[in-house]
């Protein structure tokens, strides 16, 4: 009886404590992948400031020391001249005259064949106009060459509590390093500006370049379905260019509304202006929009500034490393840090392709079983209703450095709506031995690669298996078509 | 997911030796449930939450080198710090208008309210789903000690057995059923002390 009623009790407290759930905001994905370059700036030069104290460490200019010979002076000049050849042969061979005209929906193409592009516009911080207050806004500039897996974000993040004036953040790659800047308070209460610097290779120099450009795009431009009923409400004419004003209205699947009036040249191709609102809370019926940003300058194709990509740290900050003692951030497993000792499953990368299915590349690091401890089996679909459920099945493995990457096809037991209908993917885990002993596991896939083509399917499906195979080569039959048939195949199948 | 005993003396020691795979394990970890509870405490329409997060974790990652195993498990640790930012934000709004709705809407409701919070009887669906006791139920939850935030979280909102939680407060489960115990108890109390707080409030006794 006593039982009994602590579980009444336990039941009624619950519902009583469940009201913080009320209209309480998920985890947003990309506020925390901010974040987690932040704070690990911050952990890194934090780690460095203690070592510091005992040692001062000399800054080593990689560039000073190859301009200081007499050797690698004109070596470098000459490879800079060659680079500028190259560049500018691309960029001059891509300038076509004779275009179409260009409407709405062109433009997720025009964005996705761009070699490089240029966004520069404003943030709209929303804590302030919730205070009635003028929103406070605030400036950003993206720079990107994709093919280079150059890029450069200038951004701001978050409010200095102290002076209640963004702060600024610049994250920086020329294709082998990422250079992160963070702020930090010194002991006498100085802010101080911190570099840190992550090795990276070419591949994912590329990856991370299109990742950070897409995932920005991704939620105005990336699912045709919600830009083709867009409208066309009027005509500008700014600096001597005419362009259409289109404008759409969508929910995304994060509950929340959304508006976007894109400025397009019909002639050209050329985007005047993107305007982005949101709706301030999930409610269907809420017409209270917010301006989120107002993206004045976008470029594509254009030559960037020299010198825009150097990662040669700025005057007067405090370098929590170095380029020569950066760690590398690697698509697969550290082989220097994996804790070969235990059980561990890890996701490394996914792609979703233009029939929903998803191919996932794992890996159960552990050298003393034949068997794997554990296998990413399924993958379901968040939200869950309607529930896709995906059944895996083998592609292929490569190998690195002696570890096992598998490269699963998930195929779903329905049509799944767009890839940015979908939150993601449950990664649902079959374990061989107790799940307690895992050390790692991964438990969604968010941040998956959307594959339209042939070219997507080679540079970013086929690129990551390369890289995660100790010869650098792409098991042979793995290609887009063979791919696509496979799968129909056993869609075919599991619907008999 | 919430980390072994010995994947955290693993992490302990990289944090220790300023290793960045120490630090991502750490954040891969926690990142998500940190967000979960501090957009729990705050209010889901509170623009604030990023931040608090982001403040959460910046002042984790200037400590992380002194984190002690010894001393306790590392969400203890982390959860203590983001219960600080969050108490520090609430101190900051000189003025909270929701709060103060809030606690005139308690006032005029009707029933047997005491014994809704002692959980002697059902609250009416219509209350429990209501933003007003989401501000109340908030407030109350950031006025009670860290390690109290945790359990009753862990217990009664994310549904977790008391074995589970024990495993992530690094204590055996006799111990997270006393200590949720005198949970409840602060929690109920710091509740009563905010309704009581309220203009033209009935007294109650404790």
């Amino acid at each position: 009886m006593n039982e009994q009623n602590d579980k009444q009790a336990d039941k009624r407290i619950s519902s009583f404590l469940s009201a913080v759930d009320h209209g309480a905001i998920p985890p947003d994905k990309q506020s925390l992948n901010k974040l987690k370059e932040q704070s690990m700036a911050e952990f890194l030069a934090s780690s460095a400031d203690r070592i510091l104290q005992s040692e001062k460490t000399r800054t080593i200019s990689l560039w000073r020391i190859i301009m200081k010979s007499k050797i690698t002076k004109p070596a470098v000049a000459a490879a800079i001249i060659m680079a500028v050849i190259i560049v500018m042969h691309w960029f001059g061979s891509s300038i076509d005259i004779a275009k179409p005209a260009y409407g709405i929906t062109d433009l997720p193409e025009l964005i996705k064949n761009a070699k490089t592009m240029h966004m520069k516009g404003w943030f709209y911080n929303s804590q302030a106009e919730q205070e009635s207050e003028e929103p406070v806004k605030s400036e950003f500039d993206y720079w990107f060459d994709f093919e280079n897996g150059r890029y450069r974000l200038h951004k701001p993040g978050g409010i200095d509590r102290e002076t209640g004036k963004p702060r600024y953040f610049t994250t920086v790659s020329d294709g082998r390093f990422i250079m992160s800047d963070a702020y930090r308070r010194s002991r006498d209460g100085q802010t101080q500006k911190l570099i840190s610097f992550t090795k990276l290779s070419p591949f994912k120099a590329r990856l991370e370049a299109y990742k950070a450009s897409y995932g920005f795009l991704m939620q105005m431009f990336g699912n045709v379905g919600q830009i083709e009923g867009s409208t066309k409400i009027g005509q500008e004419e700014i600096n001597g260019v005419m362009y259409d004003i289109w404008q759409s209205e969508f929910f995304l699947v994060n509950g929340f509304g959304n508006r976007i009036r894109t400025w397009l040249a019909s002639e050209s191709g050329d985007i005047g202006r993107v305007l982005f609102w949101q709706s301030k809370t999930r409610q269907k019926d809420d017409a209270n929009l917010r301006l989120v940003f107002d993206l004045y300058t976008i470029e594509l194709g254009i030559v960037p500034p020299k010198r825009i990509f150097d990662t040669n740290p700025p005057d007067g900050c405090i370098l929590s490393n170095t380029k020569e003692t950066a760690q590398t951030d690697t698509l697969g497993i550290d082989t220097q840090k994996a804790c070969r000792g235990d059980y561990e499953l890890h996701a490394h990368i996914g792609f979703t392709l233009k029939d929903g299915s998803v191919i996932l590349g794992w890996s159960c690091p552990d050298k003393e079983r034949t068997e794997l401890a554990g296998k990413i089996e399924t993958l379901t679909s968040i939200p869950q209703k309607p529930i896709i459920k995906y059944a895996g099945h083998h592609l292929a493995y490569t190998q690195k450095d002696g570890i096992f990457y598998e490269w699963s096809l998930y195929v779903p037991d329905k049509k799944p709506p767009a890839r940015n209908s979908l939150l993601g993917y449950n990664l649902n885990i079959k374990h061989q031995i107790d799940e307690s002993a895992f050390g790692n596991r991964p438990g969604s896939l968010v941040e998956d690669l959307v594959i339209d083509t042939n070219q997507d399917f080679n540079t970013w499906v086929r690129g990551a298996m390369a890289e995660l195979s100790d010869d650098g080569k792409t098991p042979l039959h793995i290609n887009y078509e063979n791919v696509l048939q496979l799968a129909g195949k056993i869609h075919n199948s599991l619907n008999k | 997911m919430y980390l072994d005993k010995n994947t955290e003396r693993q992490i302990a020691k990289g944090l220790q030796q300023g290793d960045r795979h120490a630090w991502l394990r750490l954040y891969e970890a926690y990142a998500e449930p940190v967000w979960k509870n501090i957009a729990r405490l705050m209010g889901g329409d509170s623009a604030a939450v990023p931040d608090v997060v982001q403040e959460t974790f910046l002042a984790a990652a200037r400590s992380a080198g002194n984190f002690d195993p010894d001393r306790g498990p590392l969400w203890a640790w982390l959860w203590t710090i983001a219960a600080r930012q969050v108490a520090l934000y609430y101190r900051k709004q000189k003025s909270n208008p929701l709060l103060a709705q809030a606690k005139n809407w308690w006032n005029a409701l009707d029933g047997e309210k005491l014994d809704w919070i002692d959980a002697k009887t059902d609250a009416p669906p219509d209350i429990l789903q209501s933003r007003q006791l989401a501000t109340l139920v908030r407030c109350a939850l950031s006025e009670i000690p860290a390690e109290y935030q945790t359990l009753l979280l862990a217990k009664y909102v994310d549904s977790r057995p008391a074995d589970s939680i024990a495993e992530q407060m690094g204590c055996s489960p006799v111990a997270v059923r006393s200590k949720l115990a005198r949970a409840r108890k602060a929690f109920r109390k710091a509740f009563r002390k905010i309704i009581r707080s309220a203009p033209g409030a009935q007294e109650v006794s404790l």
